[in-house]
């Protein structure tokens, strides 16, 4: 059997995943202002404008708010927690790094929580009830450890 | 929404699926149950009078290969979840599968941990590091252990519905099992006696090929799409246990293998 390696093949399949993970089959135009000529000069003209509302619709596209994701959409999520973990790997042997080792390695490991969490168990998607529910005994049991620690580490 | 219409419901006065709503429950009540062990870990942590201390035994790359293992089992559920919610059951029955191998290699992991810190010298009873670490990572490999049997049960009562693709998910299972005795079998020959390297390596074998043979077998379904769908809910349930057990050892690995592994003897 003749094994062909097909470059353009593999490059359309790259770009595919791409826009499959950004939901965009990005044939479409630049987001341009939209500003005619016979309006009034916008309020606030400057090239950020409206990019705090754009950022947003642009972050719910990608985390797919209006339903489920797709296969391949959790093979990208699956990577970026397997890349967090390999950081947090590394960030473990940096010695120069001292008391903010640990503050990283949290938000980093909260951060695998929130998309676990988000996108596995589909909180992201679901009815908020369950947020609720799964976010209450995880607060409490948060709070409590905490306390705990605290109330501990002071000595009499 | 497109899981409401999918389905046919029963009427609820939260408008969502009871058990579901229980499981979340149950979810955040675990997180108080795994909470407990690890702050007592924590406010227990450098108090040990006697050693092994944790940066004499705790092996970091082994645990992030472990951690690694337990991340992609989870990819694997909720591709399962998705191929199955699609009616492609095949798919949906390899990636379940594949969930429970990859379960079964985090176990193989903890208990090549606990036996190496059992040769070392660290056992439940030897000092309070040993005491909280033990009863920590012994429960959530306890709730790892029940989730494979669950997806494995699953795997095998609904997600095939002849008697031949039931006794090929179990023959798969057993070719794992027989697999992982085979590769202990030639880790451990000069422990044995009179255990030839032959034998070992034919056991290993067998295994191998009656894995890819027995899934090979499983490639086509024996179930309309529809039927197989209509699993989506029950395999979610099992999915969201599987993806909490990967989160708490998330948090066990940050808190309790990087941030405590330096703790050497306390400062008296």
């Amino acid at each position: 059997m003749k094994i062909v390696i097909d470059l353009g093949k593999m490059k359309d399949s790259l770009v595919s995943m791409y826009n499959g993970f950004l939901g965009h089959d990005t044939k479409g135009y630049f987001r341009v202002p939209d500003t005619p000529q016979d309006l009034p000069n916008p309020e606030n003209d400057t090239p950020w404008v409206g990019s705090i509302k754009y950022s947003i619709e642009k972050f719910n596209k990608i985390t797919r708010k209006d339903g489920h994701g797709t296969p391949i959409f959790y093979v990208w999520v699956g990577f970026i927690l397997g890349v967090i973990t390999l950081i947090e790997f590394v960030i473990f042997y940096v010695e120069s790094l001292g008391v903010l080792m640990i503050p990283i390695l949290l938000i980093l490991s909260l951060l695998k929580f929130v998309m676990v969490v988000g996108f596995f168990m589909h909180l992201r998607f679901d009815n908020k009830v369950f947020t609720f529910m799964f976010g209450s005994g995880f607060v409490l049991a948060t709070v409590i450890s905490i306390v705990l620690l605290i109330l501990l580490a002071i000595k009499p | 929404m497109s899981n409401i219409s999918a389905t046919e419901d029963h009427y609820t006065s939260t408008g969502v699926d009871n058990r579901k709503l229980m499981m979340w429950i149950f979810l955040g009540s675990d997180c108080l149950f795994f909470g407990s062990f690890i702050s007592t870990y924590l406010v227990y942590r450098n108090r040990s009078l006697v050693g092994p201390y944790p940066n004499e035994i705790l092996d970091i790359p082994i645990t992030t290969v472990s951690t690694f293992v337990l991340l992609m089992s989870s990819l694997a559920m909720v591709m399962g979840l998705s191929y199955v919610q699609q009616g492609r059951q095949v798919l949906g029955r390899y990636w379940t599968l594949a969930t429970a191998l990859l379960g079964m290699v985090f176990l193989g992991f903890q208990v090549f941990e606990f036996t190496h810190f059992a040769h070392v010298g660290l056992t439940p009873r030897t000092n309070i590091f040993g005491s909280t670490f033990f009863t920590m990572t012994g429960f959530h490999g306890a709730h790892v252990t029940f989730g494979v049997i669950w997806l494995l049960i699953f795997a095998f009562s609904r997600l095939a519905s002849s008697f031949r693709q039931k006794m090929l998910i179990f023959a798969s299972f057993l070719s794992v099992i027989i697999t992982m005795a085979g590769i202990m079998m030639t880790e451990t020959l000069d422990v044995i006696p009179h255990m030839p390297f032959s034998l070992a390596i034919t056991v290993t074998i067998i295994g191998i090929l009656g894995t890819i043979g027995s899934l090979y077998l499983l490639r086509v379904p024996d179930t309309e799409p529809e039927k197989v769908s209509k699993e989506e809910e029950n395999l979610e349930l099992a999915g969201l246990y599987w993806h909490f057990v990967d989160i708490v050892w998330i948090v066990i690995f940050t808190v309790v293998y990087l941030v405590s592994a330096k703790d050497g003897a306390p400062l008296l």
